[in-house]
């Protein structure tokens, strides 16, 4: 629901748009760990809905993968500086 | 029959002939019954995001397979008696395992997988042996 309302009062800047909708040749799989990287934070925290503007869909995709991914190893849990 | 994928990593300490023994080995419980390989990628040794069993490095197995459930459920039964299989992960691809995506990977010698994105990894089997120092999951911060 705070998404919501953060989304619609954000005074400037422009809405984000899903990545994968976008392009929908950008695939989510937890093998490549290249893309994955890119939605989480450098400690290796995955980033929020609000800040990556994944779709909700695309999101829970991204959200499977990343930990799959850190299972096997592609991805830290955490990294430490 | 199910379309499945495994990756696994056997520990980087084995000599080279006893991980492609392993691999090979692993192979031949899912063909021995009955499975049909789509393919086997051995991605090689490679840099794990995170130590296991204070191992800095592991051998990275891809499996792409159509197999019933029993055979799965057998060959992950083995996983956890090897201690020398770090990590392994299934993943079910489809319900209904679809016998030509067989000959639409060999027929394209190479996978006709969308792995154009990581360049440097080695994502075919002759690659395996030559990439000991792997750049991938370094721990940034």
């Amino acid at each position: 629901m705070d998404d919501m309302s953060l989304l619609r009062k954000r005074r400037f800047g422009r809405r984000k748009v899903c990545r994968f909708c976008a392009d929908p040749s950008l695939k989510i799989d937890y093998k490549e760990p290249r893309t994955l990287r890119y939605f989480t934070t450098e400690r290796g925290k995955i980033i929020p809905r609000r800040q990556s503007g994944c779709c909700a869909k695309h999101q829970r995709q991204l959200t499977k993968a990343i930990k799959r991914a850190r299972h096997v190893a592609l991805l830290p849990f955490v990294a430490t500086e | 029959m199910r379309h499945y994928e495994t990756l696994y990593i056997i520990s980087a300490e084995l000599a080279d002939e006893e991980i492609q023994q392993k691999a090979a080995e692993y192979e031949g419980v899912l063909t021995e019954r009955g499975a049909q390989m789509v393919k086997v990628d051995h991605w090689g040794r490679r840099k794990l995001a995170y130590p296991i069993k204070k191992q800095p490095k592991g051998y990275y197995v891809l499996m792409e397979y159509g197999a019933e459930p029993a055979a799965v459920a057998e060959l992950e039964r083995r996983f956890k008696i090897d201690e020398a299989i770090l990590r392994y992960l299934t993943v079910k691809l489809k319900d209904k395992f679809d016998p030509s995506a067989v000959e639409a990977a060999q027929a394209s010698s190479p996978p006709p997988e969308p792995q154009d994105s990581q360049p440097e990894q080695p994502t075919t089997a002759e690659d395996h042996s030559s990439t000991p120092e792997d750049s991938q999951p370094n721990t940034q911060g």
